[in-house]
């Protein structure tokens, strides 16, 4: 049995009120999604938080699931949504945001080398990425650690494959900008 | 040489192409240093992000979204309770008509009330006035010549009175 028939049965079960089966829809997917809504957000505590939102949202829709695309990609999509919606949330509230992505590119700090002598390249690469653009940050996210194809990433972000292959492009374009010339300088 | 799009060589990258392109751009970048430059710096972007640490799930996580989601049920059941009526549902839509209907009776009822006041007002004036005017001019009896009265000391004055 794959994994997407695993899945289905497991839905199945929940459909019908089954919380064990619940349990283990959220044990084969907790890790995953809490890495994609941190890796967008950069902040662990919301990351968790989001992610359990996720998950109770999936309890109480399941019903609504009709089995036409892959529970995955279903599940993927809610927590897209949900990233999205935090984002709109937080610009509504300066502080938080700036806490969330950054007051600007790591580029554009005046103490810049400073600031990366602190950093680890772990947190230096986290925060070029969390400072891209939202969608292009999901798109790539969804690409590089989750390995959805363009054709699912599409389907999950509601737009077309051509969009998503620009998105990617040019997050990948923003990246390399950023961290290539900090690789040079043996920063990261 | 024609060099291949930097769009191109992204989806290169993501494995994204159909196979036949992925053979072509291969075979490019075989002779092409400029877009194997490119291409290696795409590749490079990508192995960065793998240096981001995975984060692990915090412990209790699903006890966690199990208390949510009894939280979010009783919440539901409340609403529920108070959907019943139209007031909670949608308070607007009760009370502005309510409050323009309580204006409308509340104006009738003064109206009504004052339009008593000053017309029992006006009557108690009107008999007071009548009163004074007739203790002034004593015609409360309905004698023709009134004991008292100025028409009785007259008739006296000249015939003698009723005598």
């Amino acid at each position: 049995m794959n994994n997407a028939d695993k899945d289905f049965e497991l839905v199945k079960k929940v459909k019908a009120g089954c919380e064990k089966s619940f349990e283990d829809i959220v044990n084969i997917y907790k890790h995953p999604i809490l890495n994609i809504i941190y890796r967008y957000t950069s902040n662990y505590d919301d990351a968790e938080d989001i992610a359990q939102e996720v998950f109770v949202k999936v309890w109480k829709n399941i019903k609504s699931f009709k089995g036409k695309s892959k529970f995955s990609t279903w599940l993927y999509r809610i927590t897209v949504n949900h990233c999205l919606n935090y984002v709109n949330k937080h610009k509504k509230d300066p502080i938080s945001f700036e806490r969330v992505v950054g007051k600007g590119r790591i580029s554009d700090s005046p103490n810049s080398e400073i600031t990366y002598e602190k950093k680890t390249k772990s947190e230096i690469i986290g925060k070029a990425l969390s400072n891209l653009p939202d969608r292009q940050k999901i798109a790539l996210i969804l690409s590089k650690f989750e390995y959805k194809s363009y054709s699912e990433i599409s389907y999950i972000m509601g737009v077309s494959i051509s969009s998503v292959e620009s998105l990617i492009f040019r997050a990948k374009v923003n990246l390399k900008k950023e961290l290539l010339p900090l690789r040079e300088k043996g920063e990261i | 040489m024609k060099h291949i799009s930097e769009k191109k060589l992204s989806a290169y990258t993501d494995d994204e192409l159909p196979e036949k392109g992925m053979i072509e751009i291969k075979d490019h970048l075989k002779l092409c240093s400029d877009c194997r430059k490119k291409a290696e710096q795409l590749f490079d972007v990508l192995d960065l992000l793998g240096s981001i640490e995975e984060k692990e799930v915090p412990p209790y996580f699903f006890s966690k979204i199990k208390y949510k989601i009894t939280l979010k049920n009783q919440g539901n059941a409340t609403y529920s309770f108070f959907n019943r009526w139209a007031i909670f549902r949608n308070p607007k839509s009760v009370l502005i008509p309510s409050g323009v209907i309580f204006i409308i009776l509340l104006t009738i009822f003064m109206g009504s009330n004052l339009g008593k006041i000053f017309y029992t007002k006006e009557i108690k004036q009107n008999q007071m006035i009548s009163e004074e005017f007739n203790s002034l001019l004593n015609i409360s009896s309905l004698d023709t010549n009134p004991e008292g009265s100025l028409i009785s000391k007259y008739s006296i004055l000249i015939g003698g009175g009723n005598e």
